[in-house]
C-alpha cells in the first residue's frame, strides 16, 4: 500500500516536471515570436500605407538644400500631391528641389532651370536631364558644386527606394560638370557623410 | 632586279609590322592617359638627370572659360593665373625647386591635360589654385580641398580579374589621399597663421583634377570671388602676394614632415 502510494507520488512529480517544461518552453516561444508577429503586423501597415501614397494622395518627401552657412546639406520634409506613380513622383520631388527651400537653408540648382525628365533604368539607375540654366546660371564655385550634385543625388536616392545611384544630364547629354569642377559623367551614389540631419 | 623588289617588299612589310605593333603596344602602355591629349605638345621633362623637388601648380579656368565672376566683373582665371606665377617666383627663389605651370598665359587646357602636366613630368606635388562662388553673396572663406574616394559605387568585385590589373584613372589618386590631406593640412595652418579669413576649411570632394594625379594633389580657393568684400581684396596685388606666400610656407611645412617621415628613427 505504502509502496503504491510512494509510485504514485512519483508520477505525479513526473507529471509536474514536464508541465513545468511545457510552460517554460510556451513562455520563451511566446516572447521569441511576439514581436516577429508585430514587426510583421507593423510592416503591413506600413506596406499598406505605401500602397495607399503609391495610388496618389500625399507623400512626404526629405528636400536636400544647402545650409545657411554654405558648408553642409540640410533636409526639409515637403509634401508631394500626386495622382501618380513612382518615377512621376521622383520628378515631382525634384521639382520642389528646384524651387529652393520654404524653411531655412539656401538654394543649390539655379531657379530657372527646369526639369526636361526622369527616368529609372532595371539597375535603379536613375537618369535625371536639366535644362541648360543648370549650369548658365550656377555660380560656378567649387563648394557649391559639391552640394548641388548631392543635393540632386541624395534627394532622389534618400526617398524613392527603387533609385540607387543618379546621373545627370544636361539638354538629354551626357554633361563634363555642372560648373567645373566634379565630373559628372559617371553615376553618383548618395552621401550621407556631407548631411546635417539637425 | 626581281629579287630586290621581292626583298624590298618583305623588309617594307616587316617594318611596317614591327612599327605597328610598336604604335600598339604604346597605346596601351600609356596607363590612364586620355586619348584625347596623347598628341599633346606637352614635353616630358627628364627627372632622372636631376633629382629636384618637382611642384605643377595649376591656375584654375582661362581662355573662353572665366571661372566664377565677382559683382562688379572680376574673373575667377585671372586671379588664379596671378597668384601662381606668384607661387612659381616664392618656390623657385626661396626653395631652389622646379615649377611648372598647366598654363602660363590666358588658355584652357582641359581638366585632363592639366593633371597629365603633374603625371608626366613626375611631380612631387600638384597644387590647382581657384577662388570659389556662392548662390549667397555673404558666403566667404578659403578652403583647401583633397580628393575623396568614396563617391561612387566601385565595388572590386564585380571587377573583371583583367580590369584589376589595369589602374584606371579615377583610381590614380586613391594612393596618395593621405598625403594630399597632409598637405592640405599644411597648407590650411599657414593660410590661418594669416588673417586671410576667418574660416579655412579642409573638405574632400570628387574634384575631376585630382583623380588623375599620381602624387599628393589639391585645390586651394582663396576666398569667395562671389562676395563683393572678398571680390575686393582679391583686386589688391599685395593681398594675392601674402596669399601665395602663406601657400609656399604651407608647402614648406609639408617637405619638412614628409622628410622627418621618410628619415629612419632610432
Amino acid at each position: 500500500m505504502r509502496h503504491r502510494r510512494a509510485k504514485k507520488k512519483e508520477v505525479n512529480k513526473r507529471l509536474w516536471g514536464i508541465v513545468f517544461i511545457l510552460s517554460f518552453l510556451f513562455i520563451v516561444t511566446f516572447f521569441y515570436y511576439y514581436p516577429i508577429k508585430e514587426g510583421i503586423k507593423k510592416e503591413k501597415e506600413v506596406l499598406s500605407q505605401r500602397v495607399i501614397t503609391s495610388k496618389g494622395d500625399v507623400k512626404r518627401v526629405k528636400l536636400f538644400f544647402s545650409s545657411i552657412d554654405g558648408e553642409t546639406l540640410i533636409t526639409e520634409s515637403r509634401q508631394i500631391i500626386d495622382e501618380s506613380y513612382g518615377v512621376e513622383r521622383a520628378k515631382k520631388a525634384i521639382i520642389e528641389l528646384i524651387k529652393g527651400p520654404f524653411e531655412k537653408g539656401m538654394q543649390t540648382i539655379p531657379k530657372e532651370t527646369k526639369l526636361r525628365e526622369l527616368y529609372i533604368d532595371n539597375n535603379g539607375l536613375a537618369y535625371v536631364d536639366f535644362s541648360k540654366e543648370i549650369t548658365q546660371n550656377y555660380p560656378k564655385g567649387v563648394w557649391t558644386e559639391v552640394l548641388g550634385v548631392y543635393s540632386i543625388v541624395n534627394t532622389l536616392v534618400f526617398n524613392f527606394s527603387e533609385i540607387k545611384q543618379v546621373k545627370i544630364l544636361i539638354e538629354g547629354k551626357e554633361a563634363e560638370t555642372l560648373a567645373g569642377h566634379i565630373d559628372i559623367e559617371e553615376p553618383f551614389k548618395d552621401n550621407i557623410s556631407i548631411v546635417n540631419f539637425n | 632586279m626581281k629579287g630586290f623588289n621581292v626583298s624590298f617588299f618583305k623588309r617594307s612589310f616587316i617594318s611596317s609590322l614591327v612599327i605597328l605593333i610598336f604604335s600598339i603596344n604604346l597605346s596601351f602602355t600609356k596607363e590612364a592617359l586620355p586619348s584625347d591629349i596623347q598628341g599633346s605638345s606637352i614635353v616630358k621633362e627628364d627627372k632622372s638627370t636631376s633629382e629636384m623637388f618637382i611642384v605643377v601648380i595649376d591656375p584654375g579656368h582661362g581662355g573662353d572659360n572665366d571661372g566664377a565672376v565677382g559683382p562688379t566683373g572680376l574673373k575667377e582665371k585671372d586671379i588664379t593665373l596671378k597668384i601662381s606665377e606668384m607661387l612659381k617666383e616664392f618656390i623657385k627663389e626661396r626653395s631652389g625647386a622646379k615649377v611648372i605651370l598647366t598654363r602660363e598665359k590666358d588658355e584652357f587646357p582641359s581638366i585632363d591635360e592639366r593633371t597629365y602636366v603633374a603625371n608626366n613630368n613626375e611631380s612631387d606635388i600638384f597644387i590647382s589654385i581657384h577662388t570659389d562662388a556662392d548662390f549667397d553673396p555673404k558666403k566667404k572663406g578659403f578652403a583647401v580641398f583633397y580628393f575623396d574616394p568614396d563617391y561612387r559605387n566601385i565595388n572590386p568585385r564585380l571587377l573583371k580579374k583583367k580590369d584589376k590589373d589595369i589602374i584606371l584613372w579615377d583610381n590614380v589618386q586613391l594612393k596618395f589621399v593621405n598625403k594630399s590631406r597632409i598637405l592640405a593640412e599644411a597648407i590650411k595652418k599657414s593660410i590661418d597663421e594669416q588673417d586671410f579669413s576667418e574660416n579655412t576649411w579642409i573638405k574632400k570632394a570628387p574634384l575631376s583634377i585630382l583623380k588623375g594625379a599620381r602624387m599628393p594633389a589639391i585645390m586651394i580657393t582663396v576666398g569667395y570671388i562671389s562676395n563683393p568684400e572678398e571680390e575686393m581684396r582679391l583686386k589688391d596685388v599685395v593681398y594675392l602676394t601674402r596669399i601665395a606666400e602663406a601657400i609656399y610656407k604651407g608647402l614648406e611645412r609639408y617637405r619638412e614632415r614628409d622628410k622627418e617621415d621618410e628619415t629612419p628613427k632610432g
